[in-house]
């Protein structure tokens, strides 16, 4: 079994100084599934005590938050071009 | 950017590509934009593409792309916690179904593109589309120099493309309709991937599965060889991946150490991972592919189809992709860029393609598809019916009969999954 953090470390990113994805948090105050937690591959979505956290950073770009956010909160981008995840060329 | 093109192109993966080349063949004057710092740089799919659209493009590719292996074997697995039955088909007839690694692929294919004359930018987000009373006459990037503008600009952006949404082309995909898939690449040296899976030298093999893998819900597992790596996945339905409360890596991760899977990966090194949204079945494939000034190809369109034993995404993006090119090359030479010429062009080329027939054939069993007692009941049934049917010992051998209703719990349930089974072969029909 191996760990999404190790899985994660093998990616190259070229990380923006700002988010390209925002979350409106205290819209999930009101969710109760809060299905992002469990299905962004990138474990971006966390909950500390009620409140939830995004971070950017390990993003994969894939669109599933924008998709399924029941509570409209996900204010989805790409990331400036160039920036974010680039897989490998070799 | 600003000066005016004949057409933009949105995005560089094989659709874009494949529109841009066939524009720029024509003698249009084409831009090619590219979020990446390189084509094929965000670009995730499982791993096997079918050639033939790409043959139509560029007959001489299979001595010039960037190819992993050519698929000789491929077998088709119900698995449960701990067991398999599979279906394997082997052929020495060479398949036309090669792996690829699409930054790699991708970044050659743009490239092609680029040598007939297109223009590519790459590292260039699309915010938007420029409309003229209603009518899309270009884009604004993301760029200093944002605005580029041209009559015609085919949506090549993907699942998740902002094209489509921007120029209110089509509703987003339900979450019914898409699919997570992640995926872990593992290095392997060539030697062992070929002595392992018994391949040759530039051949290999598509392993792929259902039931266990994502605990019932729609969707499977896959592994595939590349040159000197595997590629394994795991496809998930959305709502479903939801609901579950799962996460798609934890699937990823059981699946890898299956009993009928971890002997493969035995030894390799975890290199790579990255995930992918799917458009699910053609059933919501978009009614509209065209507005004014304005196509959709590849994802974008929605155009992936899945029969169950087959999937096709990249060469519907190619074929897509081309046929777009050729419908905008039609609207330059008749000046006409409004929705219903576009629309006529586009979808005759879709059809003389062959892309219509290979949407049509999903549209067949994608009902059938989605039934749960595919993933659920019926891997369980065959795997259990099987390890008792072939089972020996001391008592008579259990009949067929005997060892399916053996596998059976519940009375009526052989009958309820027959059923599912049944509409799926008829769908195949």
């Amino acid at each position: 079994m191996r760990s999404l953090a190790a899985r994660l470390d093998g990616l190259r990113y070229r990380v923006d100084g700002t988010a390209h994805i925002l979350v409106e948090t205290q819209r999930c105050q009101a969710c109760s599934t809060r299905p992002c937690l469990t299905v962004c591959p990138a474990g971006c979505f966390e909950q500390n005590g009620g409140a939830m956290t995004f971070s950017y950073q390990a993003c994969l770009e894939c669109g599933s938050c924008r998709a399924l956010c029941p509570c409209d909160a996900v204010r989805w981008d790409h990331p400036r071009g160039g920036f974010g995840v680039a897989y490998r060329l070799t | 950017m600003t000066r005016g093109w004949d057409a933009i192109v949105v995005g560089a993966g094989p659709a874009g590509a494949a529109a841009a080349l066939v524009m720029a063949r024509s003698g249009l004057h084409v831009l090619l934009l590219e979020r990446a710092e390189t084509a094929g740089g965000k670009n995730v799919f499982g791993g096997v593409l079918h050639t033939h659209a790409l043959t139509a493009l560029v007959p001489d590719f299979a001595g010039r792309a960037p190819l992993e292996r050519q698929v000789v074997r491929r077998s088709f697995a119900f698995l449960t916690r701990e067991g398999s039955v599979a279906l394997q088909i082997a052929s020495t007839d060479a398949a036309d179904a090669y792996t690829v690694r699409r930054p790699l692929f991708d970044r050659w294919f743009a490239e092609e593109a680029r040598a007939a004359g297109a223009v590519l930018v790459p590292a260039t987000v699309v915010d938007d589309v420029v409309l003229d009373n209603g009518r899309v006459v270009g884009v604004e990037t993301r760029r200093a120099d944002g605005r580029a503008l041209a009559p015609i600009v085919i949506g090549a952006d993907g699942v998740n493309s902002v094209v489509a949404r921007r120029a209110g082309a089509r509703p987003d995909f339900t979450l019914s309709a898409l699919a997570l898939g992640v995926k872990q690449v593992f290095a392997l040296a060539p030697a062992l991937i070929e002595e392992r899976f018994g391949v040759r030298d530039r051949q290999g093999v598509a392993l792929e599965a259902v039931g266990d893998v994502t605990r019932g819900m729609q969707g499977g597992g896959f592994v595939y060889t590349n040159r000197a790596s595997l590629s394994v996945g795991v496809i998930c339905r959305l709502d479903q991946l939801a609901a579950c409360g799962v996460t798609p890596e934890a699937l990823l991760s059981a699946f890898e150490g299956h009993p009928a899977i971890s002997p493969w990966l035995r030894g390799a090194e975890p290199v790579e991972y990255g995930a992918h949204l799917l458009p699910l079945g053609a059933a919501d494939l978009v009614p509209r592919l065209a507005g004014d000034g304005l196509l959709l190809v590849g994802d974008a369109a929605g155009l992936l189809v899945s029969r169950g034993v087959t999937h096709e995404g990249a060469n519907l993006a190619m074929a897509s992709g081309a046929a777009a090119g050729a419908a905008a090359v039609a609207a330059h030479r008749n000046r006409d860029f409004l929705a219903p010429a576009l629309d006529r062009a586009y979808r005759a080329e879709l059809a003389r393609l062959g892309v219509t027939a290979h949407v049509d054939a999903g549209r067949r069993v994608e009902a059938a598809l989605r039934a749960p007692e595919l993933y659920a009941g019926l891997p369980g049934l065959v795997c259990e019916a099987a390890r008792r049917f072939v089972s020996v010992g001391d008592g008579p051998p259990v009949g067929l009969r005997h060892a399916l209703r053996l596998a059976t719990r519940e009375r009526g349930s052989a009958v309820r999954l027959g059923r599912a089974a049944a509409r799926l072969v008829w769908g195949w029909r």
